[in-house]
């Protein structure tokens, strides 16, 4: 836990996991679930809603969906702005750290703090992962640092940092498989080719507006601009084409 | 070295939570006010029509669906089978909302610190099912956005909701 602090202390925001695609939500009994983008507090997943706030995560039943029940609620630690899942893990993003929680029993998010647990889990995750943050300054988030900071996963509870790409002002990102797309404030948006993972390589800026979030979503990435929404056709990842720019 | 930036923050936050309650008497300053929230102004959830993206929110896409929410005002609906020629759908009226996520049917969001719960079977008219109040603290405005003067909150008054910034005559409260 500690090393996991010290990693990402100067961390800020929005983060996403290989081989996970975005925030796609994959729930139970075949239900159809969406997919929110990198920024959401909000996600649901094997039949249970977990939601962060400032300092706290709160895991809600969905046995009945119409009505769910309150049944956890534990504190993670200060400024906390993102909730993202992948399988049985759940990944709370703050302005200073990542919280790395297991969902093995989902009534119950345990905070993973030892290695020994870490080798329990699933191999092609531990192996084959990578862990993409963005860190930005602003008034919130302090730090001078605005950076797309790269780690390896391999041991989730001991990441090691593995590249930092210097940004202009990154806000959240989405990854569809061998593609990163970083929202970049006012510089737009960022398409990496992340075939090595380690070592994104940028291949396209698009300067379109004041760029917030992005869901890939299958050949359409979703973008949240500052001012409204755009909307990009992506059966060339590396080459998003415009499809529709809704505001006002 | 973590232990010393560990008891340097604890400081802080310490300094930040015995913020001064100032006297200034007999002074109009500029300075903040808290806004309010009391359970009478816990609004209904209705469905109108499509509305201006004014404060654009968090995404969400569930299909040929496409949601976005309109910080603190609800929630815009689109139809975006054709991407090239998206379509708003309606608008789902929310005070407070920030965030949402969609199981079936069934929409999640929040007005302020409620979590409610949504049934959107059909776009055009979404039904409020059910609604969890004071669930979590989305909404936390313990102090306003800058430091400075600052009206004290009274709980009595109900949750703070955000703050204005306004002449006061005599604020109370700084940090």
């Amino acid at each position: 836990m500690r090393l996991l602090y010290k990693f990402f202390l100067p961390l800020c925001l929005a983060v996403i996991f290989l081989p996970a695609c975005n925030k796609a939500e994959q729930n139970g009994a075949g239900d159809q679930v969406g997919t929110g983008g990198s920024l959401a507090r909000f996600i649901i997943t094997k039949n249970h809603l977990y939601v962060v706030d400032g300092g706290k995560m709160h895991t809600y039943s969905m046995a009945d969906p119409a009505n769910p029940q309150k049944i956890y609620q534990q504190d993670i630690g200060f400024n906390i702005e993102t909730i993202y899942s992948w399988e049985d893990k759940l990944f709370v993003g703050s302005q200073d750290a990542i919280y790395v929680y297991s969902i093995v029993q989902p009534g119950t998010p345990r905070l993973l703090g030892s290695a020994s647990h870490l080798r329990a889990c699933d191999p092609v995750v531990a192996n084959d992962s990578v862990a993409y943050v963005t860190v930005r300054t602003g008034n919130t988030c302090g730090g001078n640092v605005n950076a797309l900071y790269v780690y390896s996963l391999k041991e989730v509870l001991n990441p090691v940092q593995t590249n930092i790409l210097p940004l202009s002002n990154p806000h959240g990102l989405g990854l569809q498989q061998q593609t990163l797309y970083v929202c970049d404030g006012a510089e737009g948006l960022r398409v990496f080719d992340v075939s090595a993972a380690y070592q994104p390589i940028e291949v396209k800026q698009i300067k379109a507006g004041f760029f917030k979030d992005c869901i890939p979503y299958n050949n359409l990435l979703i973008c949240m601009l500052s001012d409204g929404m755009a909307l990009y056709d992506i059966s060339n990842p590396h080459n998003p084409v415009l499809q529709a720019t809704i505001k006002g | 070295m973590m232990k010393r930036f560990a008891i340097a923050s604890s400081a802080a936050t310490l300094l930040l939570a015995f913020a001064s309650c100032n006297d200034r008497q007999n002074q109009e300053v500029m300075g903040y006010a808290p806004v309010y929230h009391t359970d009478s102004a816990r609004s209904k959830v209705s469905t109108i029509a499509p509305q201006p993206i004014v404060e654009a929110g968090k995404i969400y896409v569930r299909e040929n669906t496409l949601f976005q929410v309109e910080n603190g005002q609800g929630i815009h609906v689109l139809d975006i089978s054709q991407p090239d020629q998206p379509e708003k759908l309606a608008f789902i009226v929310v005070e407070g909302a920030q965030e949402l996520s969609i199981i079936d049917n069934i929409l999640y969001t929040n007005s302020y610190n409620d979590l409610l719960v949504i049934d959107i079977s059909d776009l055009h008219q979404a039904v409020l099912l059910n609604r969890v109040a004071n669930t979590f603290k989305l909404q936390q405005h313990d102090r306003p956005p800058e430091s400075g003067y600052f009206e004290c909150p009274d709980p009595e008054k109900g949750t703070v909701i955000g703050w204005q910034k306004k002449m006061l005559q005599s604020p109370r409260c700084k940090y």
